[in-house]
């Protein structure tokens, strides 16, 4: 089973739940509240008219990942604060919209985690490095994402993930071919 | 979480709806699945684990990352 994009939406439900669920056993004597229809709302959009012009089928770890978490920052399906996340800077928690970011952003980086990129030239290649990012990096991604819809966001957040990933797993970007401004050699 | 007679109950959280803030209620979904978890081999698959309560172990390694990003 895989966190999205399992064989039906049921299937996806249930792993999304169930991170949730885990995220929630930290709560002291509460429960989070979701809001399942958004969620069930999520799963189906994010399988309908995928942004990817071959499909779904053949779109990248990267954009499965980013149209996953714009959708989940647009729906909000996270309705409650997550308490068991301590020291939350302000940077983050000025924004109404922090938690569902917050929990977006993970889900992501765990989905990419360990995928396969299937390279045409090269083989598949597979992520075997987490994402690593700093506080202040985190805090910017956050404030930048807290507002993201599918229209305006996949193709950035697509880029942003894309790139996230490649700085823990060089091996597994395309050659760069040029140094920026470095001049004839 | 648990998992008994098909159906899963999710401990920790409660359903609300937006028309109904407030009216909380126990998330349960079918535990029934698709017939298989086989990895496609296409462009860019996650990878796909064996169970639910791998999923539940992420969720609680979240508040551990998280509580290492502010500290």
């Amino acid at each position: 089973m895989k966190l999205y994009f399992n064989e039906n939406v049921t299937d996806d439900l249930k792993a999304i739940l169930a991170i949730l669920e885990g995220i929630g056993f930290n709560e002291n004597d509460m429960t989070m509240a979701i809001d399942i229809s958004k969620l069930r709302s999520i799963l189906n959009g994010i399988r309908q008219d995928f942004p990817h012009n071959d499909g779904l089928d053949k779109a990248s770890i990267f954009k499965k990942a980013a149209t996953f978490l714009v959708y989940f920052i647009a729906e909000k399906p996270i309705q409650s604060e997550i308490t068991g996340i301590k020291n939350i800077p302000d940077g983050i928690s000025a924004s109404p919209n922090h938690i569902n970011t917050l929990i977006a952003i993970f889900i992501a980086f765990e989905s990419i985690y360990g995928a396969l990129i299937h390279c045409e030239k090269e083989g598949d290649k597979k992520i075997n490095n987490r994402i690593t990012i700093s506080q202040h990096s985190f805090i910017d991604i956050v404030d930048a994402l807290s507002t993201a819809t599918p229209i305006t966001h996949f193709k950035m957040a697509s880029v942003l993930l894309e790139q996230l990933a490649y700085k823990s797993n060089p091996e597994c970007q395309y050659q760069p071919v040029i140094q920026w401004g470095a001049g004839a050699d | 979480m648990k998992i008994e007679n098909g159906n899963i109950q999710f401990e920790y959280l409660s359903a609300v709806s937006s028309s109904s803030i407030g009216d909380d209620a126990p998330v349960t979904v079918k535990a029934a699945s698709s017939s298989s978890f086989h990895a496609a081999n296409a462009p860019g698959e996650a990878q796909e684990v064996s169970d639910l309560e791998q999923f539940e172990q992420m969720g609680r390694n979240a508040v551990i990352s998280f509580n290492k990003l502010f500290a």
